[in-house]
């Protein structure tokens, strides 16, 4: 075995039993127990349970009567991911002590699939308030720095992925949550089509921009968790009512003939990117370009269009969540989630509205000018990590998003690591596709990151 | 960046809310204040048809 294994290379071992699923997770167990001490990855580590879930996939693989590829690997759920008798405190004093008597759809699916859970890990506070400092949990750190910032909400899951605590975990995304930790820690992840993965038994933040998705270290291994996370449930409002494609058949299959749209006013002009993150763009597209797709600018509405959309729409319902413990409990909430979602309150709803009716513009807006086009590319995030003692606090409100674009419309949007800074931090590139086009982002992330060597470094983090 | 609003309207307003803040806490948030009022601004600025449906549309025949 090699030293951190991806979901697809472990899955091969394990299918073949050269790899026992009782050593993955007991490999995995260890090295949380070395190093999640510096990285504050985990808020609730089950080992006992993830081993009784190796024991039983052992059992199922050696019997012949495996669940297939998911059968067997180690993941962990964000906190807030809803987990049956698992405490899920989504990071905040205002849920210490809460215990689940069911489990999140999502988790559901993922433990039908064979997956061990090792425990649950660090977001920011109930997705929004975060690096905070004043929890009772600390925030999760960058593996590749420990002293800078793995980016959020989804932060225990980008700094555990990177670091080989986990093969792959779940995230979830109303503003980048999953997409920004990917850019940070040097990952893969995805954000789904709206609808595409349910959100029910998942801590809700925006009901109209909340997204569950997977991360993981390779874009095929997030192509093998989405498999499983997908699927429709009446339960939530908003889930989709079709049939999951297959997500791996056509990983490989290129990207000659694909014409690919690069959004360079996002990332030159809108909010410039570091030298380090456009090359990075420059290089993917210099890779998709030599394999036989065709590249060519989009132009979309301003970036900080999609970001006063988001903005409004997210922090008025944020707000009209938690309204009753705003009042109650004010001072339960750490600073940053409690102050950034008085803003919330404080927004007239005519406000909200427009908003509202923004996003319809900027749907048409987005399908408009994408006739044609396959695939859209910018930046992840805007530079490597931040120290995260220098994340300032009002910084997604003073500069656009790139993400946000893609949770206004709802279409599918993931980040592949596209090399390393100057600081030795990892830089990334985002690739969107129209809604349910997950296979066709799947195939250009897979393109690119098996043309170039990023997969084959880790973070040096020891003991 | 200055919010248009002054601190006294900001302070009204947070008052009105319900939510219980402390002196610091308000000032402290006014800071974010300014931030949020450019996107309200963009927001506004468009000139949208009357019509222009906000997307609050329902089905009255489905049960949720």
């Amino acid at each position: 075995m090699t030293a951190f294994p991806t979901i697809a290379g472990a899955a091969k071992l394990l299918a073949s039993k050269q790899l026992s699923p009782v050593e993955l997770t007991k490999s995995c167990l260890a090295r949380i127990d070395a190093v999640d001490g510096k990285l504050n990855s985990f808020i609730t580590l089950t080992a006992e349970r993830a081993l009784a879930d190796a024991r039983a996939a052992e059992a199922r693989i050696m019997a012949g009567t495996g669940r297939g590829v998911l059968d067997g690997i180690p993941i962990a759920h964000k906190d807030i991911y809803g987990t049956a008798g698992i405490r899920t405190t989504a990071h905040s004093k205002q849920l210490i002590d809460y215990i689940p008597d069911a489990d999140a759809f999502t988790v559901t699916k993922l433990a039908d699939a064979g997956t061990v859970m090792l425990g649950k890990l660090s977001t920011h506070e109930f997705a929004l308030g975060g690096p905070s400092f004043d929890l009772p949990w600390p925030p999760a750190r960058n593996p590749w720095n420990t002293d800078h910032f793995p980016a959020g909400s989804s932060s225990g899951t980008g700094a555990a992925v990177a670091a080989g605590l986990i093969l792959g975990g779940t995230g979830s995304d109303t503003g980048g949550s999953i997409r920004g930790p990917s850019a940070l820690c040097g990952i893969a992840g995805i954000k789904p089509t709206y609808g595409l993965c349910s959100r029910a038994g998942i801590q809700p933040l925006s009901y109209t921009l909340d997204h569950a998705g997977p991360m993981a270290w390779t874009v095929e291994d997030c192509a093998i968790l989405l498999q499983a996370m997908a699927g429709h449930d009446p339960a939530d409002p908003a889930s989709a009512d079709r049939a999951v494609p297959d997500y791996t058949t056509d990983l490989a299959k290129g990207v000659a003939g694909l014409r690919i749209g690069v959004v360079r006013h996002f990332h030159e002009a809108d909010n410039k990117v570091s030298p380090a993150v456009q090359a990075g763009i420059d290089d993917a597209l210099s890779a998709w370009k030599s394999q036989g797709a065709e590249i060519v600018d989009v132009v979309l509405p301003p970036l900080q269009d999609y970001q006063a959309a988001c903005w409004v729409i997210m922090i008025v319902e944020a707000y009209a969540l938690h309204e009753k413990w705003m009042k109650a409990s004010f001072n339960d909430y750490g600073e940053l989630f409690r102050d950034r979602v008085v803003l919330g309150g404080l927004i007239p709803a005519a406000d909200y509205l427009q908003a509202v009716r923004m996003r319809r513009e900027l749907l048409s807006a987005t399908f408009a000018a994408t006739t044609g086009i396959d695939a859209l590319v910018t930046a992840g995030a805007p530079a490597e990590a931040p120290r995260i003692d220098a994340v300032p606090k009002w910084g997604n409100l003073e500069k656009a998003s790139f993400t946000n674009p893609f949770n206004v419309t709802g279409w599918p949007a993931m980040c592949v690591c596209s090399g390393f800074g100057e600081g030795g931090l990892p830089v990334s590139v985002q690739i969107a596709a129209k809604p349910f086009q997950e296979a066709l982002l799947f195939r250009i992330g897979h393109a690119y990151e098996t043309a170039r060597p990023w997969r084959q470094k880790r973070p040096a983090l020891t003991a | 960046m200055d919010p248009f609003f002054s601190l006294s309207d900001f302070e009204a307003s947070v008052r009105k809310s319900g939510m219980v803040l402390t002196q610091e806490q308000i000032v402290e948030i006014y800071t974010g204040w300014g931030f949020m009022e450019p996107l309200l601004a963009r927001l506004r600025s468009k000139d949208r048809p009357r019509a222009a449906e906000p997307a609050h549309m329902f089905n009255p025949e489905q049960s949720l």
